[in-house]
């Protein structure tokens, strides 16, 4: 009866022996870490982006990949190279948009990838950047005009000037 | 349900990282009575905020201090009279945080109130992600003193799996996310609609929360702005505060249970989460009398539910069922990036009795006010600290 006893009582104590340890001999007692000095900048994902796009494409690798000689690479994504000012109503886009010149978008077209333009970005009614979820931004370095109902899941900025109607 | 959301389930964002314009003026508020030990560390903290100071005011409340409290106010008025104006409350007004916020709220002039306890050290960056969160948000916290003993280290754990997860989850989940009190803010315009603080309950900030819920405003919880608490140092201090959350809480229940139900702002989930929000300290003399129940019928010889289906279910609620602040720590502590503390989670064993023992004395105050229909009388949390600079904010 006794050996049954402290059986039972060696595996009641069993469950406690790591807190014991850790009580007896602390190895994580400091409070969590909070950054005092810690000032939020909202527009830190759409500048990371952009500084991001600036260290990884160069402009030469662009020309490279336009003439068909190269391709780009943004962290094992590809980026899509476009000859066109402009992407016809209704597409669907599952990449990033990086744009040379202005961007603009027709009637229902959505693109679910980051969009950077050193020109100017124009969406048309019913376009839709991004999806539910998932931080994207738009930036058009001139300028962003948007036209009716559109959607941005994330961050639109500008250097230029920002147009709604 | 609500540690697995919280582990792979969507999570709400805050507005923080993409408004940085067009802020609100807002006006902070921090109740004190004999807060000598702490009044200089929250006041550094604030005066070092990244919220632009035309924007900003500060009202520390000196709810009829016998200590220091009053001359440590004054030095720092005179420092900063535009952005530090104390609100000095006699003896001859009722004491407690409802009535001194009530008082400060007459003549705050922001359109946004932020109210910090005097034991919290709020951090550079979390004025602002208050404000931008606009209608009544909640704060992360973490304990200042964790280190000091064993009770300590286990509030910690306590507060890790409280706001880490379960208000993370139920923000995610639209349901109820409750307002702390000690740290949060909301429209000066709601609660005036609301008719200010109740002196009479001592839960002002679950009160708050149900209030505006019934009226059809939300809570925003702000996961992401964190900062540090004192955690009560003696085992008699921590009773007494569970016993005053306890009996704060339950004055709320039994005042808003049924307008709560029948309110019309309210989804049907929402009323769900608010009527087990309402009732969570009710769980507490619920338990204590089953326990007691079930240790008589058993030597009885009334306990007849081995080998049925009813003792089937019994386990498998007592595995997902008691065990549901076991997993949200645990999460929170990963989430938190915590590593050995972790350890200590079994001792909570032995805490769940000790909350549950004095949350059932909250209880039975709380029946005795509305029998008898007397005032509680507000007790203080005593401090710890000694006073001087921390860290963060010296």
């Amino acid at each position: 009866m006794l050996l049954i006893t402290l059986i039972f009582l060696l595996f009641l104590l069993f469950p406690f022996l790591p807190s014991i340890k850790e009580y007896l001999n602390p190895r994580d007692i400091l409070p969590l870490p909070i950054d005092f000095n810690y000032s939020r900048n909202p527009r830190y994902f759409s500048e990371s982006f952009k500084r991001k796009l600036h260290e990884t494409i160069k402009i030469e690798d662009v020309l490279k990949a336009l003439d068909g000689t190269g391709i780009l690479d943004f962290h094992g994504e590809d980026i899509k190279i476009y000859h066109i000012d402009s992407i016809p109503s209704e597409m669907e886009l599952n990449k990033i948009i990086y744009m040379l010149g202005d961007l603009k978008t027709g009637e229902n077209v959505t693109i679910k990838g980051n969009v950077f333009s050193q020109g100017k970005v124009v969406l048309e009614n019913n376009s839709e950047i991004g999806e539910k979820g998932k931080i994207k931004s738009a930036i058009g370095k001139k300028g962003i005009h948007i036209k009716g109902k559109v959607k941005v899941y994330g961050y639109m900025m500008t250097e230029g000037e920002g147009k709604v109607n | 349900m609500f540690t697995l959301n919280r582990a792979f389930g969507e999570q709400r964002l805050g507005y923080q990282d993409i408004i940085d314009s067009d802020l609100p003026y807002v006006s902070v508020l921090i109740p004190m009575h004999n807060e000598e030990k702490v009044a200089e560390n929250v006041l550094n903290a604030l005066l070092n905020t990244d919220y632009p100071k035309d924007r900003i005011e500060i009202i520390p409340i000196d709810d009829n201090s016998t200590d220091r409290t009053r001359e440590i106010l004054e030095d720092y008025s005179s420092k900063y009279p535009h952005l530090i104006k104390p609100l000095y409350r006699g003896s001859y007004l009722p004491r407690g945080k409802p009535s001194a916020l009530n008082d400060a709220l007459k003549v705050a002039e922001g359109e946004i109130i932020i109210v910090f306890d005097a034991d919290y050290i709020p951090p550079k960056g979390i004025i602002r992600d208050l404000a931008v969160s606009f209608l009544d948000p909640e704060v992360g916290v973490v304990p200042l003193n964790i280190s000091k003993n064993l009770l300590t280290r286990l509030f910690d754990l306590e507060r890790i799996g409280g706001y880490q997860v379960d208000q993370q989850a139920r923000y995610n989940l639209k349901l109820i996310p409750q307002f702390g009190g000690t740290v949060g803010g909301f429209r000066k315009e709601l609660i005036l609609k609301l008719g200010g603080f109740n002196p009479k309950i001592l839960a002002e900030d679950t009160e708050l929360t149900i209030k505006a819920y019934i009226n059809g405003v939300k809570v925003c919880y702000t996961n992401r702005a964190e900062c540090y608490e004192e955690a009560p140092e003696t085992w008699e201090v921590r009773a007494k505060q569970i016993r005053r959350w306890s009996r704060g809480h339950n004055q709320v229940m039994f005042r808003y249970l049924l307008p709560l139900i029948k309110s019309p702002y309210l989804s049907l989930r929402e009323k769900v989460d608010g009527v087990f929000l309402l009732c969570v300290y009710l769980i507490s003399p619920l338990f204590l009398i089953g326990l007691v129940d079930s240790i008589v019928l058993f030597f009885l010889g009334e306990m007849q539910i081995l080998g049925s289906s009813f003792f089937i279910f019994l386990s498998a609620y007592n595995t997902f069922g008691n065990f549901a602040p076991f997993y949200k720590i645990g999460l929170g502590a990963l989430l938190d990036g915590a590593t050995y503390r972790i350890f200590l989670l079994p001792l909570l064993l032995f805490n769940f009795f000790f909350n549950m023992w004095y949350s059932s004395l909250g209880f039975f105050d709380s029946v005795l006010d509305l029998i008898t229909r007397r005032d509680p009388v507000w007790h203080k949390t005593e401090r710890f600290r000694n006073g001087g600079d921390v860290n963060c904010c010296s």
